[in-house]
């Protein structure tokens, strides 16, 4: 098929795009912010003393908070990546017009690139979506390594670790894929672009600033999600058998270390904070075997996933604290979510390390964590620090401040009174 | 600036194509955080 002669309706069509691709992105950020701002604003309480918040959010309004966030921040990644499509697309486009006397076909430069860019779609979608049997089989035509499934139903799942590895697998034999495929659409294009010059045609100065800014706007998200590179990494180390039992790595406990959360004043929620609380609270769901809170009060909330083996380890630990409840800690179940148990066990100032190390040890023979812990009492704020040797993790979750000392929106089952 | 026509739109295409390399690989790293996998929800 032979391009019709020159018209500006390709540009047009474009620049169009273009311009709903950032006005739709600038109404994504604008929604975002708002979102976050009114989260905080109807649902927390902040002390005009201090500036801290002095009513946290509960656990369902922080994860719909997160939820909320995070779908908006990936439609966000999602249209730039549109938009950077665009811009390749536009440039190929200007380089297949400068070229169609000689009948390059602009589809043998463009379906090998929207090859790539479905593939590498679908690899985040394979991942995102439920596709574990998909991910096991995958993994299993490449390599030998079991992968362990949790036999507790009769529909094996893979666990966590293996659920990661699987995915890591695959995720190496998609880019392997959409980096030959991609390869061998751009030589096509490389041709058409040198031959193009050849003849001295030069690409318009419009197309070279759309393949800049498709540069730069791959460089910027590459750089704005190195930190989700660096959790898949140290994610896939602790992960790995082949560390040994004992070794720090081994544990599944991912080191955090969240010092400069510390007691930041509510002001910078809008801006700062709440993306790295976001980031915190992530990794806390992503602890909800054993995950708890410190806030600055002293309490501990221990998040637990029903139908783990800690969940009974969740009651017993409950007891415990009301046993230790001497005017140095008590604990009581907040309520069951769909995904945690959650214990918390409230303290004061004078809470010692005993109790938390006795809700240790019961978590230890739970079977799941192999934790020590040791207190750290920072200026504003109470923090359990866990790990041996040299690993040693953080948690503090002073950003939400004092607890909400009304009854929890979930319904508490063994709420003392 | 005296670059070659050819020089200059290889370049260009080249540019454009790093770009969809790293926006795939972020958009991945993205979309797959480890949370996801763990526990296994979308």
């Amino acid at each position: 098929m032979r391009p019709r002669p020159s018209s500006g309706t390709p540009e047009r069509a474009l620049a169009a795009a273009l311009v709903g691709l950032v006005l739709g992105t600038g109404v994504l950020w604008a929604r975002l912010t708002w979102i976050r701002r009114e989260l905080i604003a109807r649902l927390a309480r902040v002390d005009p003393a201090t500036g801290y918040l002095i009513e946290e959010l509960t656990g369902e309004q922080r994860a719909l908070a997160v939820a909320r966030g995070a779908q908006h921040s990936g439609d966000a990644v999602l249209a730039w990546t549109v938009f950077a499509v665009i811009c390749m697309t536009a440039v190929l486009m200007a380089v297949w017009r400068m070229d169609r006397d000689r009948g390059i076909g602009l589809l043998r430069v463009a379906v090998p690139l929207a090859a790539l860019f479905a593939l590498g779609l679908g690899l985040g979608l394979l991942g995102h979506l439920h596709f574990q049997d998909e991910l096991a089989r995958i993994h299993q035509l490449v390599s030998t390594d079991p992968l362990e499934t949790s036999g507790e139903s009769c529909i094996p799942r893979l666990r966590p670790c293996a659920r990661v590895v699987a995915f890591e697998t695959t995720r190496k034999l998609t880019l392997i894929a959409v980096a030959c495929v991609g390869s061998i659409g751009l030589i096509p294009a490389g041709v058409v672009a040198w031959r193009s010059g050849e003849h001295g045609s030069r690409l318009g100065k419009r197309w070279s600033y759309a393949a800049v800014a498709c540069f730069v706007v791959g460089l910027v998200v590459l750089v704005l999600t190195r930190a989700h590179r660096h959790d898949r990494i140290r994610v896939l180390e602790l992960c790995d058998p082949s560390a040994k039992p004992g070794d720090v790595r081994s544990e599944p406990w991912p080191n955090l270390t969240s010092e400069e959360l510390v007691a930041v004043p509510v002001q910078r929620c809008s801006s700062k904070l709440w993306p790295a609380q976001r980031e915190q609270h992530r990794w806390t769901r992503f602890e909800l075997l054993a995950a708890y809170q410190v806030s600055m009060d002293g309490e501990l909330a221990l998040l637990i996933r029903p139908g783990s083996e800690l969940s009974a380890a969740a009651v017993t630990v409950t007891e415990l604290g009301q046993r230790s409840h001497d005017g140095v800690a008590r604990a009581r179940m907040l309520g069951s979510e769909e995904l945690v148990t959650i214990v918390a066990l409230y303290g004061d100032a004078r809470l010692t390390m005993t109790p938390l190390a006795e809700y240790f040890q019961v978590m230890r023979e739970a079977g799941s964590t192999k934790c020590s812990c040791s207190e750290r009492r920072s200026s504003r704020a109470n923090s359990i620090q866990w790990g041996r040797g040299s690993g040693v993790s953080t948690v503090l979750w002073d950003a939400f401040a004092s607890p909400t000392r009304g009854s929890p929106s979930s319904p508490s089952r063994r709420s003392p009174s | 600036m005296a670059v070659s026509p050819r020089i200059h739109n290889l370049v260009h295409v080249s540019l454009a194509a790093l770009g969809i390399a790293m926006l795939v690989l972020a958009y991945v790293d993205w979309v797959d955080h480890p949370l996801t996998l763990w526990i296994g929800l979308p």
